[in-house]
């Protein structure tokens, strides 16, 4: 079972990292008509990227449940950098207490966004992928603060699974108790299902400010 | 249909990072005035999007080249270029985008790649290329009628001047009431201006642009720019929002350089105009106006302002607003080209605009696009409620 989990852990990243390579060719290749971006914009657009400021525009009150989970998302990973170093680099030390407080905003930003959605707004259109992610993300972040919280898991056994897999020297035994296996399962099979907005939606950000601030028609 | 045409082959750099950026939230059906008329939410702007990735994915993923590409379906297909050429390109859906996709631009570039692929133009979009080449206009109307039923009287045009005006298609054969006005106008403030003679103030390249038919539109743009340049024009004054956004924004990318002269929106030079003294309104007008921001003039290129400014210029107006007003006004149905295919669509939703202009006790609808005159005064015909629909021009020009 242990070399099981290895093989799947090698695919996802493969799967992930192959997506990602694809992308970048792709639009690689692609034409840029448009002309060289230059700076305009640059400002409000880096702070539209960090507080979802267009989103705030049009719907604050779905606004709070997305910001608070791209937040705690990018917390809880970063926090999880502590089973992917060896020795473990300070920063990554000094982030663990904001990781644990964004290990419980994650679900209920999570909760939140589903609630907004489903109950509040009963929207018409849906995004079953949407959907599904959602409910994936809930699932992993529930069975990780559940880990933390209730059935602890052998934390030391569950690093040496990682950085044995990282390093091409898998560890065979499998790591943790059932619950921390299928939180890793589940997040394993999360990763090559990453949507493609985490490399994209910057960029459109930023070029949606330089194009509302460029005004070809006010130019001198 | 299998095919190893790629469907990334004919999209810029920014299109297809925005398909990709799309997170598929569905914000976006809100805003758009298509999704308001039918419901259909195959033709929604996620949707779309969602299936163009499939399509993508079909010709251009790893499997697709070691394998071969993936069938797609005839008829998923039809649907999709159905739905593509349904939407109005308002860009609505872009501008309440809440990751900032470019959807007035993406739309028409998903139109040129189903027109490579037989899909489209749609109906007598089809007729666009064959009609400018043998008469500069899309409608395929005589070249030597484009200005002599409208052009006034006693408006001087100057050989050559620093500054031209470009009537554009639509307004000198579909709405020529509002071109009269633009006429009337500039000749009031007494500025020099050119004009290029009917045969060559050809069509300005949008309606090929939108419909994804662009093989024409170099040579287009060259004779059109050269034409002005030969003539010393620094400035051209325009009044159709698709022709203007046209010019600053496509023109450039054609021509391969910066254009020789600046783009100028009507109301910005008449703004200028009452600002600077040129141009004085004396006549009253009480009456209760409601502007409606052509989508685009306004989310296009910014001009919101400045046609603000000449209509509370006007002694006595008082100036209402569309709930959606500015960048985030609503279509009035006439956009993308699709007002002659898709008519019902059209007239549903310019009939949502006059509805709004009675409710909020207008006496008169302004409007400064050609392609919103033509739509919303038929969207009028037969309906139960109504409103008296004025260009901004034309109001001017009465006040003069």
């Amino acid at each position: 079972m242990g070399i099981a989990l290895v093989i799947a852990f090698y695919i996802s990243g493969a799967i992930f990292l192959w997506k990602t390579v694809w992308r970048f060719v792709l639009w690689g290749r692609a034409v840029s008509e448009t002309p060289p971006s230059g700076r305009s914009g640059l400002a409000s657009g880096v702070l539209d990227v960090v507080f979802l400021g267009r989103l705030h525009n049009v719907n604050p009150g779905l606004w709070w449940g997305e910001w608070f989970f791209h937040v705690s998302f990018v917390l809880v990973l970063l926090r999880h950098l502590v089973y992917f170093f060896n020795p473990v680099p300070s920063w990554v030390a000094a982030i663990q207490p904001y990781g644990v407080v964004a290990g419980y905003v994650l679900p209920a930003s999570l909760l939140y966004i589903f609630i907004w959605r489903f109950a509040v707004e009963r929207r018409e259109y849906l995004s079953y992928y949407n959907l599904f992610l959602t409910l994936m993300l809930l699932a992993i972040s529930v069975s990780g603060l559940v880990l933390r919280l209730v059935v602890r898991t052998d934390l030391v056994s569950a690093k040496e699974f990682v950085m044995g897999a990282l390093t091409f020297m898998p560890v065979r035994e499998l790591p943790g108790n059932w619950l921390f296996l299928l939180h890793l399962v589940l997040v394993l099979a999360l990763v090559p299902l990453l949507p493609t907005h985490i490399f994209t939606a910057p960029f459109t950000l930023l070029e949606a400010r330089r194009r509302e601030e460029e005004r070809p028609l006010h130019e001198d | 249909m299998k095919t190893k045409k790629s469907f990334a082959g004919c999209l810029g750099r920014s299109e297809l990072m925005g398909i990709d950026a799309c997170t598929q939230c569905g914000e976006c059906l809100k805003f758009c005035p298509v999704q308001e008329v039918t419901g259909d939410l195959s033709v929604s702007p996620p949707e779309k999007i969602r299936q163009f990735r499939e399509f993508i994915k079909a010709t251009d993923s790893l499997k697709a080249k070691l394998l071969g590409p993936d069938k797609i379906d005839d008829k998923l297909l039809k649907d999709f270029a159905k739905a593509v050429f349904e939407c109005t390109t308002c860009g609505a859906c872009g501008e309440h985008c809440t990751v900032g996709i470019h959807t007035q631009r993406l739309w028409p570039m998903l139109r040129r790649e189903m027109v490579r692929r037989g899909l489209g133009p749609m109906g007598s979009q089809a007729e666009y290329p064959g009609n400018v080449e043998k008469t500069g206009n899309v409608y395929g109307k005589p070249a030597e009628e484009r200005f002599t039923p409208w052009f006034p009287e006693g408006v001087e045009v100057a050989e050559r001047s620093d500054m031209a005006y470009y009537a554009g298609c639509t307004g000198a054969y579909e709405s020529q009431p509002m071109v009269r006005g633009d006429a009337r106008v500039l000749g009031a403030i007494g500025r020099p201006f050119t004009m290029l003679p009917p045969e060559d103030e050809v069509c300005c390249g949008f309606p090929m642009f939108i419909t994804g038919q662009h093989d024409s539109l170099e040579g287009l743009v060259k004779r059109l720019t050269d034409a002005y340049a030969s003539r010393g024009v620094e400035t051209l004054v325009c009044s159709c929002p698709c022709c203007v956004n046209m010019m600053s924004r496509e023109w450039p990318i054609f021509y391969g350089k910066k254009l020789p002269f600046k783009i100028r929106h009507i109301t910005q030079f008449v703004a200028d105009s009452i600002k600077n003294g040129k141009l004085k309104i004396t006549k009253e007008l009480n009456e209760r106006l409601i502007y409606h921001d052509p989508c685009y003039l306004s989310r296009g290129v910014g001009v919101i302002e400045e046609p603000r400014e000449v209509l509370r210029s006007i002694p006595g107006v008082t100036l209402l607003e569309f709930d959606r007003h500015g960048k985030a006004s609503r279509c009035c149905g006439a956009g993308g080209a699709a007002r002659k295919v898709y008519h019902e669509n059209a007239i549903a939703i310019g009939r949502l605009a006059i509805d709004e202009a009675v409710e909020k006790k207008a006496d008169r609808l302004i409007l400064s696009c050609p392609a919103c005159y033509e739509k919303v005064n038929e969207a009028m015909e037969g309906h139960d409620k109504k409103v008296r629909i004025t260009d901004i021009m034309e109001l001017l020009a009465e006040l003069l």
